[in-house]
């Protein structure tokens, strides 16, 4: 039952794709538009979580810093909060008139909301817990007992983390920037809320789907199957972690 | 070289309180039970765990003085042979070895070259291009020598280096390992749990008991004259604690034996070799002039012997061959006569 009710959306949306326009559809302006700058924002977005949320996973595996279970809870609560509260807490930090954004604005002239950088910023906080929960578990799992070995050998602690903790954790990491990635990628209340909707600057892909739906439902329709096409496709990048019926 | 260690260093509520030295050319075993702070000991040592309070000393070197001076352990030239070896998993053999020259700045045409001058003198080339998770134990243990000593350092530390390999690998590996760690110059420590390593690899043994040292000495030091119940145990021996007076042994716990040493005053300890104590059924008559009654607790199958636990005043046990477990028709509850010699127990001061 439960995967009949899982499937069944999934393939109405297969079956009410219209095939004959959907190329035109495709590589219309609007949705190519709407498809580059969700790659960009979604790849930018990936790669500031993993600046920042590789040595954040690494803190919290390690537990080197005090309050480590608080700090692992806050991580997580970008996670469970709805996105459009996210926007809404974004725009009361970073807006115009925000805690931070005001001063920004005020002393730099800087603003992020409604600007590509801040769907950039919006989809990194929704999206980088995704990649430091799993790679807190990966680097967890990585016995101290290699990183102990490769002090002893006189290897300083940037090689022993780029030349034995990464490359140990590699399976957890790239799983990590994945689901990191297409949460991105689908991202849609935090980014309508904090970035807005203008197309060419802020209409990512999941805004177009959203806007086209009250104009050209066809159109709504070819551009979600993209969407589903890249999901199969992450499942297909992590089949080792999701497919396997026990862990290896 | 020389390493003093003089030192407390706590890890999770257990403190381990060392104060010894180790010598180039010596090779050191640390011997005791799980938890007893061995391995604490070599972490300390080798720049692993910070200690407490007090110092350790690489020669001249202080590298670690609380609470200012520790020197990490990528600065301290030890070679660490890891429990379970800790090979990475994801580098070859050749590369695993290589890592250390690498990290300490060797080029990378001369790292290759030192790792295949280590793996010809253990043995290993051929394994150049397999991974850690090809190899078996006991060339894995040969690996991680090679890694440890890739980088030429001046102390070489191996954490139960026998303990990860199955009992029959471990014979061979045991009398490769003697040879290699002889062959190297500097201080040779190890940490082991059992005995049997300790005296045939060891020139010699620091018990280590609940975090601080109960005894050193050479492996025959240990066996003929045990400090501790742990070590007797260890050695097979009966340890008994008593006070001694004018040849007689008035042992803690109740019962008085002969002893040969006359002059010995004072609290003493005896050992009586199992092998040396005589069961009998009723009570014997003859030379041996301790004779004590007592109770069958236990008997123990080990290798071509018996071990029985008697109860009694002192408690002892005694190992006695299969015809003689017939002849006495021994069972767990009866009750049976000890006897031995005097001259067979030796006494000796704390």
């Amino acid at each position: 039952m439960a995967l009949v009710f899982l499937m069944v959306p999934l393939i109405a949306l297969i079956a009410q794709t219209p095939w004959e326009a959907f190329p035109k559809i495709i590589s219309s302006p609007e949705a190519l538009e709407a498809l580059r700058l969700s790659l960009l924002t979604s790849l930018a977005a990936t790669a500031l979580a993993a600046v920042f949320g590789i040595p954040m996973a690494w803190l919290l595996a390690r537990e080197v810093l005090p309050f480590t279970g608080l700090m692992r809870a806050l991580v997580i609560v970008p996670l469970l909060l709805p996105p459009v509260v996210s926007g809404v807490a974004l725009l009361e930090a970073l807006g115009r008139r925000g805690l931070v954004g005001g001063f920004l604005y005020d002393n730099f002239d800087i603003t992020f909301p409604f600007t590509t950088i801040g769907v950039v910023i919006a989809t990194t906080f929704v999206a980088m817990p995704f990649l430091i929960i799993t790679l807190e578990g990966g680097f967890r799992s990585l016995h101290q007992r290699y990183e102990d070995a490769a002090a002893t050998l006189g290897a300083g602690p940037k090689r022993i983390f780029f030349r034995v903790t990464m490359p140990m954790v590699a399976p957890a990491a790239i799983a990590g920037l994945v689901l990191c990635w297409a949460r991105a990628l689908g991202e849609f209340g935090a980014t309508i809320t904090f970035a807005g909707n203008f197309p060419g600057v802020t209409q990512t892909m999941p805004l177009a789907v959203y806007t086209a739906l009250e104009s050209d439902r066809s159109v709504a329709v070819a551009l979600s199957l993209v969407l589903l096409v890249v999901s199969v496709g992450v499942l297909v990048a992590l089949r080792g972690r999701y497919l396997q019926t026990r862990a290896s | 070289m020389k390493i003093s260690a003089n030192f407390i260093a706590t890890r999770g509520g257990f403190t381990l309180d060392i104060d010894t030295a180790f010598s180039a050319g010596t090779v050191t075993a640390i011997l005791g039970p799980n938890g007893s702070g061995k391995s604490t000991l070599l972490r300390a040592l080798a720049g692993l765990q910070n200690v407490d309070s007090g110092e350790i000393v690489f020669g001249d070197r202080v590298v670690n003085a609380a609470p200012s001076v520790h020197v990490p352990p990528q600065d301290r030239s030890v070679g660490v042979v890891f429990q379970d070896y800790a090979l990475f998993p994801h580098l070859s053999v050749a590369e695993n070895i290589a890592f250390g020259p690498r990290s300490l700045g060797t080029s990378k045409k001369d790292a290759q070259a030192k790792s295949r001058v280590q793996m010809n003198l253990l043995g290993i080339s051929e394994l150049a291009d397999r991974k850690p998770s090809e190899i078996s134990g006991g060339q894995a243990q040969r690996v991680a020598l090679a890694r440890a000593l890739a980088t030429q350092p001046e102390i070489l530390l191996l954490d139960e280096p026998l303990a990860a390999l199955d009992a029959q690998t471990r014979e061979s590996v045991r009398t490769e390992l003697d040879g290699q760690i002889k062959a190297f110059a500097g201080c040779v420590v190890f940490v082991t749990h059992d005995p049997f390593d300790a005296m045939l690899l060891a020139d010699r043994v620091i018990v280590l008991e609940n975090g601080v040292i109960t005894q050193e000495g050479t492996p025959g030091e240990l066996a003929a004259r045990p400090a501790t119940d742990y070590v007797a145990t260890l050695m097979g021996v009966n340890l008994i604690r008593g006070r001694a007076q004018a040849g007689l042994l008035h042992v803690d716990g109740g019962g008085v034996l002969q002893i040969p040493e006359r002059s010995l005053e004072g609290e003493v300890l005896a050992v009586l070799r199992p092998e040396a104590i005589s069961l009998h059924l009723n009570k014997p008559e003859g030379s041996a002039r301790n004779v004590w009654e007592g109770t069958v607790t236990g008997l123990a199958p080990m290798h071509d012997r018996i071990r029985v636990s008697v109860q009694a005043t002192p408690p002892v046990i005694a190992t006695i061959t299969h015809a003689a477990l017939a002849d006495l028709n021994l069972a767990v509850g009866a009750s049976i006569w000890v006897s031995a010699k005097t001259l067979n127990i030796e006494a000796f001061r704390k």
